[in-house]
């Protein structure tokens, strides 16, 4: 494209457009800002835990625990054929779900780097994208005054050290933003294609399907509901490909499509009662009691969305909180932190009590810069 | 409308895709053991320990493991020094699945010490289509019964009467087992069971 081209493209461009997109690439540095200060936390205080506590210093293979481990082996050596981990030989890579481990793939394939390396590089890079989705969000539903409580909340998350540990939380967090994006924008295809690499993330990413469906509501009675049917049945019918996927890989793979289901055994995971599970979590003392919790804090979240009139946030936060509790109360912080709309309540919250926003922010730099330590130390409770 | 017309073309050939699926999850490619051990989850055995032994030594129950001739268990709960409990939060009835099928007149001697709610209670033990039963005494005790197998037959069930969590008993066990009987040995030999005696007198 010539110079002379492209100067009249820019004075083409309507004035509302060129907000946009200077709102855009303000965005972009915000995030990347953010993204950067994120990282220098964790760093600092990773130094912190080897100065003071002898901590080994953060290396890729120190980042890169417990699940991301999991993650590694994917990455490197591709799914299990059969069980070969634990004590029993009962466990395998089964449950951990491909869309993560196959964008490290991709980054391990371009530059060539560790598979350890390269998924604590695509957390980071997608930590950079939940941030600049998230943002946009924001923006348009709560204003750009919100913007700033947004970026905080996010970027010194008390579970920050998950951005930067090769787990799928920020790549997670990234598709929930972008689909509901994408639904909210009535482009339900691509909330449909977003929602399938959600499904293929997470097990509970298919339950996009329930916010999408309570969004039907908004247009069911508009005059031109003809023209949104075809493109928003589509949509549904996406969502659940990623899981589909999978499932139809793990048969060929296995022999059984429910693997990532059935291999929790390995973890001693069944599935119960979650408030049965929720109420035992509170009547005991430590981590449990903290975790139980957590759950409970996003349960009441939920309520505080449905009296927003955020229905879709609202139930897709409830399913996503039920689920995991249904199997037990472990990572449930994490779980919870990492959800959008979880942190979506949050900004609403803080924009109205802009004092509990602040205090919120010197807690959860508090608990960050623990959650941190006891990472480098090896602590289980933060898996 | 073309991009309608695409639109449920999609649709029609994902519904397809997704109806697949369904066949395939409820028709596993898997063996015996996976389906019992991930699928059902009816045992605790996941690729056990094997020790090389007869059918005439019998299950010992003590020893870590399962024997030669034993492909696997359903409803009993892991090794301890002693044998090792039933578990009817696995499967309410054991099942031993034998290598090699019996056939004809069959003698199975079976030591075992009820938990105390099964004790007084009756035992059922089914060989294929056959059925036996015996009613529990304290402590433990050997048990002999008498099959005859009308067709080949490789799975022995257990079912114990009660089956429950030791808290019953003992408020401060926080076992969460449903145990009912405690297996010491387990020896199914061909032959009736008083002909096998005699032949050892």
């Amino acid at each position: 494209m010539s110079k002379c081209s492209v100067l009249r493209l820019r004075n083409n461009l309507s004035d509302s457009s060129k907000r946009v997109i200077s709102r855009n690439w303000r965005n972009i540095f915000f995030a990347l800002f953010l993204a950067i200060a994120s990282s220098s936390f964790v760093d600092m205080f990773s130094r912190v835990a080897a100065l003071e506590y002898d901590a080994p210093s953060f290396s890729a293979a120190i980042l890169c625990q417990w699940d991301c481990g999991w993650y590694s082996s994917i990455v490197a050596d591709g799914y299990h054929r059969n069980p070969v981990a634990h004590a029993k030989g009962d466990a395998a890579n089964w449950a951990f779900f491909p869309a993560f481990p196959l964008f490290a793939r991709a980054v391990v394939f371009t530059t060539g780097v560790s598979a350890q390396f390269a998924l604590v590089l695509t957390s980071k890079l997608f930590l950079f994208l939940s941030l600049w989705a998230f943002l946009a969000l924001v923006e348009k539903e709560l204003g750009a005054d919100a913007k700033m409580a947004a970026g905080l909340v996010v970027a010194f998350n008390p579970y920050i050290i998950y951005a930067h540990a090769g787990y799928t939380e920020t790549l997670y967090f990234f598709l929930t933003t972008l689909s509901f994006l994408f639904l909210h924008a009535r482009r339900f295809i691509l909330a449909g294609m977003v929602g399938a690499l959600l499904s293929a993330t997470r097990l509970v990413g298919i339950f996009f399907l329930v916010p999408y469906l309570l969004y039907s509501s908004r247009f069911l009675r508009e005059k031109n509901l003809q023209s949104y049917v075809p493109a928003f049945l589509l949509g549904i019918f996406l969502v659940p490909l990623g899981l589909g996927l999978y499932m139809a890989y793990l048969h060929s793979h296995v022999g059984d499509a429910l693997a990532f289901k059935n291999v929790q055994v390995a973890w001693g995971r069944s599935v119960e009662n979650p408030f049965d599970t929720l109420i035992a979590g509170l009547s005991v003392s430590g981590w449990e009691r903290f975790f139980a919790l957590s759950a409970l804090a996003s349960l009441a979240m939920s309520i505080w969305l449905v009296v927003q009139r955020r229905l879709d946030y609202a139930f897709f936060l409830v399913i996503v909180t039920l689920i995991p509790l249904s199997t037990g109360l472990w990572s449930m912080p994490r779980y919870i932190f990492w959800q959008m709309p979880f942190l979506f309540g949050m900004v609403i919250i803080f924009m109205k009590i802009r004092l509990l926003g602040g205090l919120y922010l010197v807690l959860s730099g508090g608990v960050g810069a623990v959650v941190v330590v006891s990472w480098a130390l090896g602590k289980n409770f933060v898996i | 409308m073309k991009n309608i017309n695409f639109n449920y073309l999609l649709i029609f050939f994902l519904s397809l895709f997704y109806l697949w699926i369904v066949f395939l999850i409820v028709n596993p490619n898997v063996s015996e053991e996976y389906r019992a051990y991930y699928i059902e989850r009816i045992t605790s055995d996941w690729r056990p320990l094997r020790y090389t032994a007869v059918v005439s030594e019998g299950f010992d129950f003590s020893k870590p493991g399962l024997p030669s001739f034993i492909r696997y268990t359903a409803g009993i709960s892991y090794h301890e020094s002693w044998g090792r409990w039933t578990d009817a939060s696995l499967k309410k009835t054991v099942r031993i699945i034998y290598e090699e099928p019996f056939f004809g007149d069959v003698c199975v001697n079976i030591m075992l010490s009820p938990a105390l709610p099964q004790i007084g209670r009756l035992v059922v033990i089914r060989f294929g289509s056959n059925e036996q039963q015996f009613v529990t005494q304290a402590g433990a005790q050997w048990y002999q019964l008498d099959f005859r197998l009308d067709d080949p037959t490789s799975t022995l069930e257990i079912e114990p009467s009660v089956s429950a969590t030791p808290a019953l008993w003992d408020p401060t066990n926080k076992d969460l087992r449903e145990i009912s009987l405690g297996l010491y040995r387990l020896i199914a030999l061909p032959g009736a069971c008083k002909e096998l005696e005699s032949s050892n007198l």
